[in-house]
């Protein structure tokens, strides 16, 4: 085990595989940086916007870490025929907001040609990117979605998408990018489609997605320090998730609260609890719930760091919801951790 | 046989393929209540020039006007009819249809709804190809449509500035649906990406030979390292945009009766006779592409109709069963 930041497990995982898997190419802007000039002395300048990337072509070339032109939609594409051909790309798209550039080769290409062709056009590429704004990718069959929360499964899960013959899409998040925690400096893959639970309990789950997961961690340390068993559930694989896994929980807790960054309509949290109102059903002593972000149309508020706080729910309102659903006051359940619109 | 002659053989026998096939499911689809999708009816001549010229593991990829290009590069006309039947017997188990049939180990990769929406994955198959050191082309075929979607742009300046060996071939039919290309389309769609330093050309798309020497010597450009070239054929759809479409009051009678005077079919039979091929066997390979036609679809017509195991199999490679387990 070794001490490292998430952003250097996701970079442990992707150097250690290209090492295993010479048909591992990394496609993204600047993912070198000051591409085309090694006459001038200049190679390895940036490596990504977060340095993920960094020093992977020297040791792996500029054949297999290849600088794009800013061309989402056209290396997604790019991505595609070589997944096709048998190479498995890693793709950086920067930003969520940078996805919906992509979306027609993610969907059409990427998530439907697997299925659509019965098998002949294969497409084993790895979409990387930065943001909350998860539940309309995990909305399309065909591509697996995954969060980690953590170092240990910023590794795990990178290694598991890179080992997957089908695409996966890797939401990392800022919020992460900093955390410490310790990594075993082996390979290893996390299961694709299985939640883990960080903490046992008895009378509440709560649901984590990526960075909200270290959110749920300290509201269930308030909560049992005032008398509430609460269960940490991480779900890690938000597309196909793990109903059985959840369902578990839920089944033994009887309550659930899914704490989730991503806007709320047609969101990841109501799907979960409607599957699980559904699964859980004759277990259930509250309706399971969703706790998101109000409904406005922001980037996650980071050009304002007042208004990012009104707007991303904090412990305190993850522990007022709960206390809420285990008291059974659920009527006036308030999703939002903001005022009122 | 010269060589020659065998060039001017192979592309009859592939331009009859694709007409008597077409003509064939037009019968049939409209007898079986089928769909009939994109006729290529009338453009033959640029698939069947440009796969003419191409190896048997080049890549190509199509658009929603499919069949023609499945069938120019080799596809089995029994399991395209089945697939087009909607038939678990087909090419794709009959999940793909006309659009997204794919049958790659003819090196046919596939067609999509997206007029432009395949060109940047045929670059990828060019990078691959690159990467891989192989002599291995990539060929995307669009419409004059699709040059104003913004990904055409994106690959091709990908394409020029890694000499990727990838061939754009417009096949310039003249409407976008019902909209005219003079309309739609700023310049000569054959010098738009002259300025990347892509080798470009404008050929006669009416004419197979003609159009089989522009690929050929595209396809040594792109194999010998010098990078990518764009193909404007200049053709004319029989049909409308899709066989309903019938009505195509956007089309002046005399335009497609001056068109149907240039048949692609007929102008290269009186060519390949002119050069003094049999003419015995020029109706032999005609009417064997007629016979082969007629027989799949008669056997579409008994295909094995999907169940609910062909819906619900193959979402993924690896299903994504809970404890699967940690692979290490």
């Amino acid at each position: 085990m070794t001490s490292m930041k998430y952003w250097q497990a996701a970079a442990d995982a992707l150097r250690q595989e290209m090492r295993r898997d010479p048909s591992i190419i990394v496609l993204g802007e600047d993912v070198a940086g000051g591409a085309g000039r090694e006459a001038e002395g200049i190679v390895d300048s940036w490596g990504g916007p977060f340095g993920i990337t960094r020093g992977l072509i020297k040791e792996f070339g500029a054949a297999r870490v290849r600088d794009t032109p800013i061309s989402e939609a056209g290396f997604t594409g790019l991505a595609a025929g070589l997944a096709a051909d048998g190479y498995r790309p890693w793709v950086d798209i920067m930003f969520t907001e940078l996805l919906p550039l992509a979306w027609e080769q993610l969907t059409n290409k990427i998530a439907r040609s697997q299925y659509l062709t019965a098998g002949q056009l294969r497409m084993p590429v790895t979409i990387k990117t930065f943001g909350d704004c998860y539940s309309p990718v995990c909305h399309y069959p065909g591509l697996i979605c995954v969060a980690p929360s953590d170092p240990y499964s910023a590794k795990g899960l990178m290694t598991a998408a890179l080992r997957s013959d089908d695409p996966v899409v890797v939401f990392d998040n800022l919020r992460l990018l900093r955390t410490q925690g310790e990594v075993p400096e082996e390979p290893y893959a996390f299961p694709l489609g299985q939640a883990r639970v960080l903490t046992p309990g008895s009378a509440l789950t709560l649901l984590g997605i990526g960075p909200s997961t270290s959110l749920c961690l300290a509201a269930a340390a308030d909560l049992e320090a005032s008398g509430t068993s609460v269960e940490v559930v991480d779900l890690l694989t938000l597309s196909p998730w793990d109903v059985d896994g959840v369902t578990e929980s839920v089944r033994k807790t009887g309550r659930l609260l899914v704490v989730d960054y991503d806007h709320p309509e047609c969101g990841l949290g109501a799907t979960i609890c409607a599957r699980i109102t559904e699964s859980a059903w004759d277990a259930l002593q509250a309706p399971p719930t969703f706790l998101t972000p109000p409904p406005v149309p922001t980037m996650g508020m980071d050009a304002n760091p007042a208004m990012a706080a009104m707007y991303l729910p904090d412990a305190g309102a993850v522990v007022a919801a709960a206390a809420k659903l285990c008291q059974g006051d659920d009527h006036d359940l308030f999703r939002w951790s903001a005022a009122p619109l | 046989m010269s060589a020659g002659d065998q060039v001017m053989l192979d592309l009859y026998r592939s331009l009859c393929r694709s007409r008597e096939f077409e003509t064939a499911l037009i019968r049939y689809a409209t007898k079986d209540a089928k769909p009939v999708g994109h006729p290529y009816l009338g453009q033959e001549a640029v698939a069947a020039g440009v796969c003419t010229a191409l190896r048997p593991d080049d890549r190509i990829v199509g658009t929603h006007r499919a069949h023609g290009y499945a069938v120019a590069k080799g596809c089995d006309l029994e399991r395209l009819a089945l697939e087009l039947y909607g038939s678990a017997e087909g090419t794709c188990r009959g999940r793909a249809g006309e659009m997204y049939m794919a049958q790659t180990d003819v090196g046919y990769f596939g067609g999509t709804q997206i007029v432009g929406g395949n060109v940047a994955m045929a670059a990828g198959l060019a990078l691959a190809a690159q990467l891989g050191q192989l002599d291995r082309v990539a060929v995307s075929f669009v419409g004059d449509g699709a040059v104003n979607q913004g990904i055409v742009d994106e690959a091709l300046n990908m394409a020029a500035i890694w000499s990727l060996p990838l061939i754009l071939v417009v096949d310039n039919n003249g409407y976008a649906q019902t909209t005219s290309v003079k309309y739609a389309t700023a310049g000569r769609i054959a010098d738009r990406w002259a300025p990347y330093g892509i080798a470009s050309v404008s050929v006669d798309g009416q004419v197979a030979a003609e159009v089989y020497e522009v690929a050929q010597a595209a396809r040594a450009r792109a194999a010998g390292g010098q990078g990518p070239t764009v193909i404007e054929a200049r053709t004319y759809r029989y049909e409308g945009h899709y066989y309903g479409d019938r009505h195509r009051r956007y089309r002046p009678q005399q335009e497609v009766e001056q068109w149907l005077a240039r048949d692609p079919v007929e102008l290269h039979r009186r060519a390949a006779l002119e050069a003094g091929l049999d003419e015995a066997m020029l109706d032999q390979v005609r009417a064997d592409a007629a016979a082969q036609s007629e027989a799949a679809f008669e056997r579409a017509r008994s295909g094995r109709a999907v169940a609910p195991r062909d819906l619900l199999e193959g979402v993924f490679v690896e299903p994504l069963l809970r404890g699967r387990g940690e692979d290490s």
